[in-house]
């Protein structure tokens, strides 16, 4: 990404405040912000809120693994603007913590649930946050890179 | 006859009814919950109070497989998301692939995926209406003739793919196979008997007095929720937005159709219905206009077996039967792709599920549920 935030110019519709929390940006089709991770909540807040951002509608909302780090990856789309942006924010492996953006739209309660069960990251305010796809009981994160397990000891598991 | 009532009297407690508030499970194993779904209702008598969704008995580890495999081998797993719909499934995974790879698409390969396409939405719908006819008690009359239907369109697919459900027919470049001729007259054959056959089904269900009493006002989403909840497909259109990404994004030879995007009104029950219903229709008009203009030329660019895509990433956004599906592939330059990600439309759907069915009767939440038209296949992946 660039470190030439100014030229994106989702970036120059947000308040200084909020700006000061965006570490780089990239622009294109979709531009792309990377963000400090426990501003998260209050720059997602202020673009699906703003008229002028309207980013209302939450298309994707995952995680990758990066070994060092995990990557969220937000997919905002604004329906009254025709428009779609991407935030990032990097989550540490060892702590791995987020804000959670459940209340400001509705389709990140599920997708941070899922964060959670596949990834472990957690994420500060979610209503519910427990597994989704896998039991309860299930011990680990499967898309974690270090998580291949042997088959044996995934049978012990469920014994 | 004194004495009896007296008797009778005696043996009923007077004073208030204790009532209970009573948990009963509904599913996995489950005729109307679309698959192996799980919901933990609560209920006050006949009333849903608490509705909480429990997903996972299908899950097969298909991010965590992708991972594994190469980009052309993962084709094949996509086909196991919706796999009522395994087309738009193959659709929107490979153009991942091509954005990530800048990959170039033959005109008539677009056209190809067009038709094909639009062929698995209205297999898709059939499927959809006619599960939703059974879950209100129309007892298999309109699923069985939609079917009839739905077997025209997988006897289509089995001539060019091979296969009936799981099609692994698309590429990253194009398609595997052209269209033959007899594939284009059988299709001109279905497009020729399908609107008579839909008027039949609307015909049943429709202006059914009995359908309309159960699904008007029924499960009723307003539009703010429906957006705030990410719903997709016609879930949202029939909310009163009308969003189609074939429309707002523009993707493949789509600008150069003639259709509309249909839309409800109140959201309710019935508007899912008929949104579906509708939109079989547009899509029959798509397909004749794709046939109409079908260029010829390439049907696939070639690429090598195990082509590395540059360092990057792509989310790919199509328009499938159940809504937005989208794939996000991030690419280390490597044979497999490193992390594989599918927005899968059914289960962001059923995000709104506990919200839904809260206050309906058991009998209004079972319809409801099969209104968002859920594939558990893509809701666990």
């Amino acid at each position: 990404m660039t470190t030439n935030r100014d030229e994106v110019s989702v970036v120059n519709l947000l308040p200084p405040a909020l700006a000061e929390g965006v570490i780089a940006a990239k622009s294109g089709e979709v531009p792309e912000l990377l963000v400090k991770t426990d501003r998260i909540a209050e720059i997602c807040e202020y673009l699906a809120s703003s008229p002028d951002l309207s980013f209302n509608y939450l298309v994707n909302l995952t995680a990758v693994d990066w070994i060092n780090y995990f990557e969220l990856v937000y997919h905002l789309h604004s329906i009254r603007h025709g428009r779609m942006i991407a935030i990032k924010a990097r989550v540490d492996h060892d702590n791995p913590v987020a804000p959670s953006v459940a209340r400001i739209w509705d389709a990140a309660r599920f997708q941070e649930r899922e964060t959670y069960d596949l990834f472990g990251i957690s994420f500060n305010g979610h209503p519910d946050l427990r597994r989704i796809l896998l039991y309860d009981e299930f011990v680990g994160h499967p898309l974690r890179k270090d998580y291949n397990l042997p088959r044996e000891e995934i049978s012990q598991q469920l014994r | 006859m004194g004495e009896t009532t007296h008797q009778i009297e005696q043996a009923i407690p007077t004073g208030r009814i204790e009532t209970e508030r009573i948990i009963v499970n509904m599913g996995p194993h489950h005729p109307s919950t679309h698959g192996v779904l799980r919901i933990v209702l609560t209920l006050d008598g006949e009333t849903v109070v608490d509705a909480d969704p429990v997903f996972g008995y299908l899950h097969r580890g298909f991010e965590k497989l992708c991972e594994e495999g190469t980009y052309l081998q993962n084709v094949s797993l996509t086909d196991r998301l919706d796999y009522l719909a395994a087309m738009t499934n193959n659709w929107a995974y490979v153009t991942a692939v091509e954005k990530l790879a800048g990959i170039e698409v033959p005109e008539r390969a677009e056209y190809i995926r067009v038709i094909v396409g639009e062929l698995q939405r209205v297999a898709s719908h059939c499927a959809a209406i006619g599960f939703f006819g059974n879950d209100i008690g129309t007892s298999f009359t309109p699923l069985m003739w939609l079917f009839r239907d739905r077997e025209m369109v997988l006897d289509l697919f089995e001539m060019i793919s091979g296969a009936r459900m799981t099609y692994n027919y698309y590429r990253p470049g194009g398609v595997a196979a052209d269209l033959t001729p007899e594939f284009i007259a059988e299709t001109r054959k279905f497009l020729a008997h399908m609107p008579h056959s839909l008027d039949e089904i609307e015909g049943l269900l429709t202006g059914n007095e009995i359908v309309l009493s159960r699904c008007k006002k029924i499960g009723v989403i307003p539009l703010n929720r429906a957006i705030s909840y990410g719903l997709s497909g016609p879930n949202l259109r029939a909310s009163g937005l009308a969003f189609d990404l074939r429309k707002v994004l523009g993707y493949s030879v789509y600008p150069r159709m003639q259709f509309d995007v249909v839309t409800g009104t109140v959201g309710d029950t019935f508007d899912r219905y008929i949104v579906r219903v509708r939109e079989i229709r547009e899509s029959l008009k798509i397909i004749e206009q794709a046939i109409e203009q079908l260029p010829p030329g390439e049907f696939c660019t070639k690429l090598p077996i195990n082509f590395r895509p540059p360092v990057g990433e792509a989310l790919s956004r199509i328009e499938g039967p159940r809504g937005e599906i989208g794939f996000y592939i991030v690419s280390d330059g490597s044979i497999a792709p490193y992390r594989c990600h599918q927005r899968a439309p059914s289960f962001i759907n059923l995000g709104i599920i506990s919200e839904l069915l809260k206050g309906l009767k058991v009998a209004d939440a079972v319809v409801a549920l099969a209104s968002l038209d859920p594939v558990m296949g893509e809701v666990d992946r």
